[in-house]
């Protein structure tokens, strides 16, 4: 498993949408986010985009008001994910056209499809937006 | 029409951005409705309902294992998007035991065949999730199919899934999916090989035989040479990075696609893996290696901090076999150490210091660092680390990397007085290091520990300096113990005598009553002659002056750097004295190469023949002219000082210190004793013998000298013992540890037992006595002693209530624990089989915990893998290639495992029944990984699979 999770978290802090690949309980997942998130927001925009953090390293990029925070294995290729993330944004972008914190919101069932659409089982599974996005296109047309 | 009224999941959203209620307060309320709705039948509203529960839970960061149920009815209603909701849900809902799961088993084998795509997908990637092994027990066949679905969405998520179901249920799964999984690596949509590659990997990099997965290798490296999808190679040459070592054949292959993809690429994550699998495999093609360094070098010059945070740590991982290669990038990384990013610069800085090889580097890098240090544009924690590095660079191999000592020593003292350091102990340390190691820097250590002395605010210590103290004691050990370099004694006194003095710790404190101690006896010695005195020293007609604190003098606590240079100060008599001179070689050389000329003058007469001849014509030890030639005042001086000053220390609450200011007295004492000078000259030149190093095990290397008898003389402390009754001390020693060794192999005999009968005896009759005063805790075993033994002697059925009781009693006491009543039970004849019942659970709980063997369950489960084992690698060995090594059947390798007994039998010199624990032991270990059951069977891959 290579993605152990994933974290939208907003610049106050708040955590706008989580996956997990792996089980953790609740209890782990809150002390997990509140270190994670904290140690990331106090981060300057000239530093590099990787934390190492207990036996994850979590790798994040700021969109606007929104980070994305990928946490993997020690070993992952970490500028494979820094583009893993730029393609989430790419198609969310693309879906939601111009996306937003609220759009993520609004439509949070429709952000989740989109995610287990990319990844399954903490491996990548589609990057090809086309792809993506497709079933949830024809979801909108039929629902 | 119910459903018209519902809120949906955005109304839920925008209400709570609009509300006054204070979210929290809220999400109860919306909750609340929710499991209201949820209970409806009315489908749309229970999906309704689910889905806002979820997106709550989500916010709330509370469980939601509650809707578990309603979880498996969304699942299962017809339309997609509550089907999704349901499925989402589960997910969030479970808790790694959800025993309802078991109910959603023909759920998910009806959604895994549906016409529908997305329903099929759907299901699996749930699966990814919540995968239990009866489920994936269950579920197998049903993915199997999947693998076949001609659906491209379908196929990918099988195929992933099928990790989970291997790790799920380690024993089956394989047998059945992992030619399937390998048959998907020749698929025709580069997604779902993609998907098949990223399960090897996982399967392999976590694997601890990943060599069973060797024969994947040829279809893997076709792949590799022929795939263009960056996130496919970037995995493949992952999965090669753990391969590649375990064949050569293969590495030797990996080299040019390696090469040619890094020359390439444009892809920077590709290049990065595509240098840490050359890393890892291919450290014999100085080629590749140098194309490494190249691209290195584009990522850690490049703007972006992530390319250069990554550069430095393939670097790193580069560095211990290609130093040639990570060289020129050093002053790259000496540059990083001032990155904005604290991550960075962590990294550059292990790296720096590895890469430190010569004592220019080490100078170079050290004034990095230093001007770092000084420069206070880093972060504290860093500039902690910056020092760290710096003390341990220069203190590698014994200070190898050292150029200059009156630099570094001035590093040190610097460093010493970085406010906040932490690094204060091993500052210290290393000032005292240098001091005993290098003799030529100690005028220069003697000069800055004056000056950490004297520094007013380091004295202060607190919150701003937690450790200088320790660095402080280093200094006032340094100024005593070499006080011939001291230029400024009376500064220097002052200084160890400020009233702070008595705010640092006790400990530091007591060194440095110690030091003024040994300044104010240097400065007696300098100024009345040194040579004389040592010559008075040998004459054995001393008499002592009788001193106020004797008794003080005498108990001076062992203290680390007095322990050799010191001796003589512990001695109250002459006799002892002299005999601690004979021990001290160079300080009677001394003065014998002083005497000639002195001796004669002063034989046979008290040693206050010298108080009123200031002798000093021949004075080979006041080597330093500037303390040599100081006024004789200057002693008396100083004495004078330290009498005004030493009162706190002597009222210190520290026995230590207290103790030694007492010494400090004593001495004061001595000195204004005209009769009592001659003491104060043999101290003295106990005191010039130099310390040095020694190697903790030099001790334990010295012989002992052929006729010394070291156990005779201590012979006759046993009839003393005996005759004062007074127990042994703790018996050592080669016979000693022999008598133990055999103590331990016999087993607790009833001798033992009855030896302190008599004592436990005497301890029941109390008890018996006064019952009522023993605590809670201690009561119970006697209560049940006595129980017995009134049993024992009434009835004369002791068997009756002891066999209930026995086997609690058999596992968890000594014999020491038992009450005497028992032993002489447990020891008689009359009950064997309580007898045998311990010996026997106890056997089989040593001999488990020993080798876990004589014929237990675990043992013959061992015997059954390992010949199961044995079995299928056999039969691998006949088919496949590349399982490589020497594969014995059975029967040799029990001829083999034989064989490695008798060998061990050899060796072995330990008794008979500890020979027979260990005979299993080699078969064990002579396995060679043969042992080890793999961890999937490939009766299946026998076939070449492109």
């Amino acid at each position: 498993m290579t993605i152990r999770f994933l974290l939208l978290v907003n610049k106050q802090g708040q955590t706008r949408l989580a996956q997990y690949y792996e089980y953790m309980s609740l209890e782990e997942r809150r002390a997990l986010e509140g270190e994670i998130v904290r140690k990331c927001l106090a981060r300057s925009d000239q530093q590099c985009s990787f934390v190492e953090h207990r036996n994850y390293k979590v790798i994040y990029r700021r969109y606007a008001s929104l980070f994305f925070l990928v946490g993997v294995d020690g070993d992952e290729n970490e500028l494979g994910i820094l583009e893993f993330i730029h393609c989430v944004v790419e198609t969310m972008d693309r879906y939601f056209g111009n996306v937003c914190e609220l759009d993520i919101m609004f439509h949070l069932e429709k952000a989740h499809f989109m995610l287990d659409e990319m990844v399954m089982n903490g491996c990548i599974v589609e990057t090809n937006k086309a792809n993506v996005l497709q079933p949830i296109q024809l979801m909108d047309k039929a629902g | 029409m119910e459903s018209f009224f519902q809120n949906t999941l955005t109304d839920l959203v925008k209400a709570l951005r609009s509300t006054s209620l204070g979210e929290a307060a809220f999400l109860e309320a919306a909750l609340a409705d929710c499991k209201r709705e949820i209970r409806s039948t009315d489908p749309h509203i229970k999906a309704t309902a689910l889905q806002k529960v979820t997106y709550i839970a989500m916010l709330q960061g509370s469980g939601m294992e509650w809707a578990s149920f309603h979880c498996l009815e969304v699942m299962s209603q017809a339309r997609f998007w509550h089907k999704q909701a349901g499925y989402l849900a589960l997910c969030h809902s479970f808790t790694g035991h959800s025993d309802l799961l078991l109910l959603a088993t023909n759920l998910f084998k009806k959604d895994l065949a549906s016409q529908n795509e997305y329903e099929a997908a759907q299901a699996l990637n749930a699966l990814s999730r919540v995968l239990t092994p009866s489920l994936a027990r269950d579920l197998l066949p049903d993915v199997c199919r999947a693998l076949l679905s001609g659906r491209l969405a379908v196929r990918k998520r099988a195929v992933l899934v099928l990790h989970h179901f291997f790790r799920a249920d380690p024993d089956t799964a394989p047998h059945s999916a992992f030619k399937a999984l390998v048959d998907s690596l020749n698929d025709s949509e580069t997604s779902v090989v993609c998907c098949a590659v990223n399960v090897l990997c996982e399967l392999v990099c976590s694997s601890s035989a990943p060599s069973a997965y060797l024969p994947l290798a040829p279809p893997l490296f076709a792949l590799l040479t022929r795939s263009s999808h960056t996130w496919l190679v970037i995995k493949l040459v992952k999965l090669f990075a753990v391969l590649a070592p375990l064949e050569p054949r293969l590495a030797a292959r990996l080299a040019a696609p390696l090469t040619a993809i890094l020359e390439r690429t444009p892809a920077k994550s590709l290049a990065y893996e595509c240098v840490r699998t050359a890393t890892a495999s291919l450290p014999h093609h100085p080629e590749v290696m140098a194309l490494c360094g190249d691209k290195l070098r584009e990522f850690i010059q490049d703007e972006d901090a992530n390319l250069r945070y990554l550069g430095l740590l393939a670097l790193e991982r580069l560095l211990p076999g290609q130093a040639a290669v990570v060289a020129p990038h050093h002053g790259t990384a000496l540059a990083c150490l001032s990155d904005a990013d604290p991550t960075i610069q962590a990294v550059a800085l292990r790296l720096v210091r590895a890469l430190v090889a010569t004592p220019d580097d080490a100078a170079l890098v050290s004034e990095a660092l230093l001007r770092l240090v000084r420069g206070g544009a880093v972060e504290p924690d860093f500039q902690f680390q910056l020092m760290a590095a710096l003390l341990d660079l220069n203190s590698r191999d014994h200070y190898a990397l050292v150029a200059d000592f009156a630099w570094y020593v001035s590093v040190l003292v610097e460093l010493a007085a970085v406010p906040g350091s932490p690094h204060g102990g091993a500052v210290a340390a290393q000032l005292e290091d240098l001091a005993l190691r290098v003799p030529d820097c100690r005028p220069d250590l003697v000069h800055h520990a004056r000056d950490l002395l004297l520094a007013p605010s380091l004295l202060r210590g607190g919150p701003a300096h937690p450790t200088v103290s320790a660095a402080l004691g280093a200094a006032a050990w340094i100024t005593g113990e070499y006080a011939e370099h001291v230029r400024d004694p009376r500064g220097v006194l002052e200084a160890l005598l400020q009233p702070n003095v008595t705010a640092l710790p006790a400990g530091v404190q007591a060194v440095i009553v110690q030091a003024i101690l040994k300044l104010l006896l240097h400065a007696r010695a300098a100024s009345s002659g040194g040579a004389a005195s040592a010559a008075a020293n040998a004459a054995p007609t001393v008499v002592w002056a009788p001193l106020p604190s004797t008794s003080a003098l005498r108990a001076i606590p062992p203290e680390q750097e007095d322990a050799a240079g010191n001796p003589a100060e512990g001695g109250g008599t002459p006799d002892e004295l002299s005999g601690a001179e004979e021990a001290l070689p160079t300080s009677s050389n001394q003065a014998d190469r002083a005497g000639p000329a002195a001796a004669p003058q002063l034989t046979g007469q008290d040693g206050s023949s010298d108080v009123g001849c200031p002798d000093r014509r021949g004075t080979p030890e006041s080597s330093e002219p500037h303390v040599g030639e100081a006024p004789p005042s200057l002693a008396g001086s100083l004495e004078q000082l330290v009498r005004a000053h030493l009162g706190p220390l002597l009222e210190s609450g520290h026995s230590a210190v207290q103790e030694r200011a007492g010494n400090v007295a004593a001495l004061l004492y001595l000195a204004a004793t005209p009769t009592a000078r001659g003491a104060l000259h043999r101290l003295a030149a106990a005191q010039k013998e130099e310390l040095r190093p020694v190697a903790p095990h030099a001790q334990a290397m010295v012989e002992v000298p052929p006729g010394l008898p070291l156990d005779t003389s201590l012979a006759g402390l046993a009839g003393l013992r005996a005759e004062y009754g007074m127990p042994g001390p703790p018996e050592w020693g080669p016979e000693a540890r022999a008598r133990e060794d055999a103590a331990a192999e016999r087993p607790q005999t009833v001798d033992e037992g009855q030896a302190s009968e008599d004592a436990r005896a005497a301890r029941a009759a109390h008890r018996q006595r006064h019952g009522q005063h023993y605590l809670a805790n201690d009561e119970r075993a006697p209560e049940q002693d006595t129980g017995q033994e009134k049993a024992a002697g009434a009835t004369q059925q002791a068997p009756a209530p002891a066999p209930k009781r026995k086997p609690a009693r058999a596992i968890v006491k000594l014999d020491e624990d038992l009450p005497p009543g028992v032993v002489r039970w447990r020891s008689g004849e009359g009950l064997p089989s309580a007898g045998s019942l311990k010996g026997g659970v106890l056997d089989q709980s040593v001999a488990s915990l020993l080798a876990g063997k004589h014929g237990s369950a675990g043992e013959e489960v061992q015997q059954e893998k390992r010949s199961r084992s044995h079995r299928s690698k056999h039969r691998g060995s006949q088919r496949g290639p590349g399982s490589g090594g020497t594969e014995l059947g059975s029967e040799q390798l029990g001829k083999e495992r034989t064989g490695g007994r008798r060998q061990h039998k050899h060796h072995s010199r330990r008794s008979a029944p500890a020979n027979a624990q260990e005979k299993e032991g080699p078969s064990l270990a002579s396995g060679t990984g043969h042992d080890l059951p793999p961890l999937i069977s490939f009766e299946h891959l026998s076939r070449p699979v492109t």
